[in-house]
């Protein structure tokens, strides 16, 4: 039983290190604020409340213990975009993001992409892009891996609290 | 029940010699301690919360689950050494068994929160804060299986307004990097 409970979190992690390789570099460039949450995290928030009685709060609870981390990373540096803007795309045409929609927001382009999940309201990855550049605005990108309902991911937004994170309560879901 | 307290001594003596290959974190606060150029306190529980017969057993257990906080502080004044001493940090964390919960801030101004052990039992708790112009900070809380959700259910017995520390706590921290 051990045994096969540490395989599996071997495979675990050396899948995570290989899907975190693709917007790593953020993390450390100059100029770029970065948040990062771990899925330890997630199970920790989600056991703070366990015995919540608010179905509100217990949607809550669902929707974080099933994240398996979350990325944001903003900058204001011309350099640093355009790193996020070639990464973005190269990103989500060599996993086969399908787009959900994009809005122009404040004459900001904000565009969402995903990856399909279980069934049609959920999704096994949520990609979010900023582009900033043309009105000297933050950059932002927000990534999104785990079980997502899309119908709670305003509720991350409002979690996050993150520069540009208010854009994710624009997810409609049709 | 034997087996399982021998087992688990067992484990714990496994641990403590395969950790001595390289520098654990607590070689590093021993370490440092030698070191005036470092700010260090340590605060053992029984300062931080008295023992009291007010507490039902389940609260005593609680406090009991934490055994000490130690603080490691670096106010800058040399580069150099800033950046070794945050590497030799980095190294030690990115290793040793510790899974880190989060982290957030620039390349210039960063905080980074690790744990050790079970998500239910904690051992250890690290918070490693860095300013390239200010200095480090890295605080420490060990215990033996502390449990985050018994904790805050305990901060609640113990004064309703610090109830805000479910989620309030944690806003607070982000808001900070606004």
């Amino acid at each position: 039983m051990n045994k096969l409970v540490i395989t599996l979190m071997l495979v675990g992690l050396s899948f995570t290190t290989f899907a975190q390789k693709s917007f790593d570099q953020f993390e450390n460039m100059k100029d770029v604020t970065a948040m990062v949450m771990n899925q330890k995290m997630f199970k920790l928030l989600a056991k703070m409340d366990l015995d919540s009685k608010d179905p509100e709060m217990k949607s809550y609870i669902d929707m974080v213990n099933s994240l398996e981390d979350i990325k944001v990373f903003s900058t204001k540096s011309a350099y640093a975009a355009k790193q996020m803007r070639g990464e973005f795309t190269t990103y989500k045409t060599s996993q086969g993001l399908e787009q959900l929609m994009s809005v122009k927001d404040d004459g900001k382009n904000v565009n969402f992409y995903y990856k399909p999940g279980k069934s049609d309201d959920f999704v096994s990855e949520f990609l979010m892009f900023i582009d900033g550049e043309n009105n000297n605005d933050d950059t932002v990108l927000i990534k999104i891996t785990g079980d997502i309902d899309l119908k709670e991911i305003g509720k991350i937004a409002s979690s996050i609290n993150f520069k540009g994170s208010e854009e994710l309560n624009n997810v409609k879901v049709n | 029940m034997k087996a399982l307290k021998l087992s688990l001594i067992l484990l714990f003596i496994a641990t403590t010699i395969s950790c001595n290959n390289k520098q654990s974190l607590q070689e590093y606060y021993v370490d440092s301690k030698e070191n005036d150029k470092f700010i260090m306190v340590d605060l053992p529980t029984s300062l931080i919360a008295p023992k009291s017969e007010n507490l039902s057993e389940d609260q005593q257990r609680v406090i009991a689950s934490v055994k000490k906080v130690n603080l490691l502080a670096y106010s800058m004044k040399d580069t150099s050494f800033y950046n070794s001493e945050t590497e030799k940090v980095k190294g030690i964390l990115s290793g040793d068994n510790y899974d880190e919960l989060m982290k957030l801030g620039t390349t210039e101004q960063r905080m980074r929160i690790f744990i050790k052990g079970n998500e239910d039992a904690i051992d250890e708790v690290v918070v490693f804060a860095q300013d390239n112009t200010k200095g480090f900070l890295l605080a420490r809380v060990l215990g033996d299986n502390m449990n985050v959700a018994d904790m805050v259910r305990f901060a609640e017995t113990m004064d309703t307004s610090s109830a805000a520390l479910n989620t309030g706590g944690f806003e607070g921290i982000m808001d900070v990097f606004k």
